[in-house]
């Protein structure tokens, strides 16, 4: 009897013990924690509306529109790149189908459907291969300008061993097809979603101003 | 001399990854970066340094018959801490090395000294066991990062070391496969060198 009464006891001290060290540490990091993941938006925002001069903090200007969901379910967030008081470009995320899962990116539009830049936020892709699509920076930065009139399948696209001339044409990597192919996937759910809730973002955001 | 032989057993007589092939898992999936290694490592030391050290200090008060439970809870907590701390203050080192900082929770490696040594011995000991072969998972870690770094890549630590010469990547050494090939051969050596020396 006095055995199992230890038992209980210790086990519950060890816990409770052990509960009081780990709220410790997480009242000293949790600041800093929701910093660094303010600031890596930041990063992605600023990125993704590089084509473009704003002239307010987009990260901290954001709409949500409840009835546009992402592809975990949960509503999207709207970053809004405005310049004298008006909107000039949105940021949002996106995801499409890689090779190890979903890409995640941000993306960045102007009112016209341009692209003005993206930034890739999450991917499981080959190290060496498919993962250049985060760390080459050719690869990213040919995204900025891109759009997709004049396109025959309405749609951006990726080519492998030509130039990407066209304004919808997008170049692979050496090696890595599906990636890049997931990126631009991610590009055109992205901007069709852009297409139907483009008047309600625009609504919310000029009653955000006054 | 005995704490110097707890601790030197770690690096290469009993080195946790080349010879008692414990904690596989992060072993083979971080080690495309040499720095990886090194990060994977730091935080195994911290774990195992502090699981050892209370361990050993509450060793005597703990019943037989929970002692498990009460290893994983310091270790978890230890972990939790470590996981934390990284996010707070290497965020993106924390973003490459993802699910594998709470998996050293369940890394054979920390359990099996706490099991093995730290519930057995004083807290003297159980630093010098925690640092050898916490070390000794580091060192093993960090060679084979920097392997698959310089074949994969032709970088070590993010620095050209290759790529300059026109060096063609050797990419498989980023794969899966490239791990174990370049695990097994680490091992072979190993046991090569330790044999002749004996």
């Amino acid at each position: 009897m006095r055995s199992t009464v230890m038992l209980v006891v210790v086990l519950t001290l060890v816990c409770l013990i052990s509960a009081l060290a780990l709220a410790l540490v997480n009242g000293v990091t949790q600041d800093r924690i929701a910093e660094q993941k303010r600031l890596a938006e930041l990063r992605a925002v600023s990125e993704a509306l590089r084509g473009i001069v704003c002239d307010n903090d987009p990260s901290r200007d954001a709409i949500a529109i409840p009835e546009w969901k992402g592809k975990d379910g949960t509503s999207k967030r709207v970053c809004l790149g405005r310049k004298e008081g008006k909107v000039i470009g949105v940021a949002f995320t996106s995801a499409g189908e890689g090779y190890g899962g979903y890409i995640t990116i941000m993306m960045g539009v102007d009112l016209t459907g341009k692209l003005t830049g993206i930034e890739i936020l999450e991917h499981l892709e080959t190290p060496g291969l498919g993962a250049n699509i985060e760390s080459a920076e050719l690869f990213r930065d040919q995204f900025k300008g891109k759009y997709r009139e004049g396109s025959p399948t309405g749609k951006l696209k990726v080519v492998k061993g030509e130039e990407a001339d066209d304004n919808w044409e997008i170049e692979a990597l050496t090696g890595a097809t599906v990636s890049p192919t997931g990126v631009v996937q991610a590009i055109n759910d992205g901007l069709k979603d852009f297409d139907t809730y483009k008047n309600e973002i625009l609504a919310k955001a000029e009653g955000g101003t006054q | 001399m005995s704490l110097w032989k707890e601790f030197n057993k770690g690096i290469i007589k009993e080195n946790p990854v080349l010879r008692l092939v414990l904690g596989m898992c992060p072993t083979l999936a971080v080690t495309t970066r040499a720095i990886n290694g090194v990060a994977m490592g730091c935080a195994v030391i911290f774990v195992l340094l502090g699981s050892n050290i209370v361990i050993s200090l509450i060793r005597k008060v703990i019943p037989t018959k929970v002692r498990i439970p009460v290893f994983i809870v310091v270790i978890a907590s230890f972990v939790t801490t470590v996981d934390l701390l990284m996010a707070g203050f290497f965020f993106e080192l924390h973003k490459v090395l993802g699910i594998f900082i709470p998996l050293i929770v369940v890394n054979c490696i920390i359990l099996g000294r706490a099991e093995a040594f730290a519930s057995k011995h004083s807290i003297l000991d159980s630093v010098f066991d925690a640092l050898g072969m916490g070390i000794g998972f580091t060192l093993a870690l960090t060679v084979l990062g920097s392997v698959r770094e310089i074949l994969g890549n032709g970088t070590i630590f993010g620095f050209d070391l290759l790529m300059s010469v026109g060096y063609q990547k050797f990419i498989i050494m980023l794969l899966p496969p490239g791990g174990f090939i370049a695990l097994g051969l680490m091992m072979g050596l190993m046991n090569k060198l330790t044999k002749e020396t004996s």
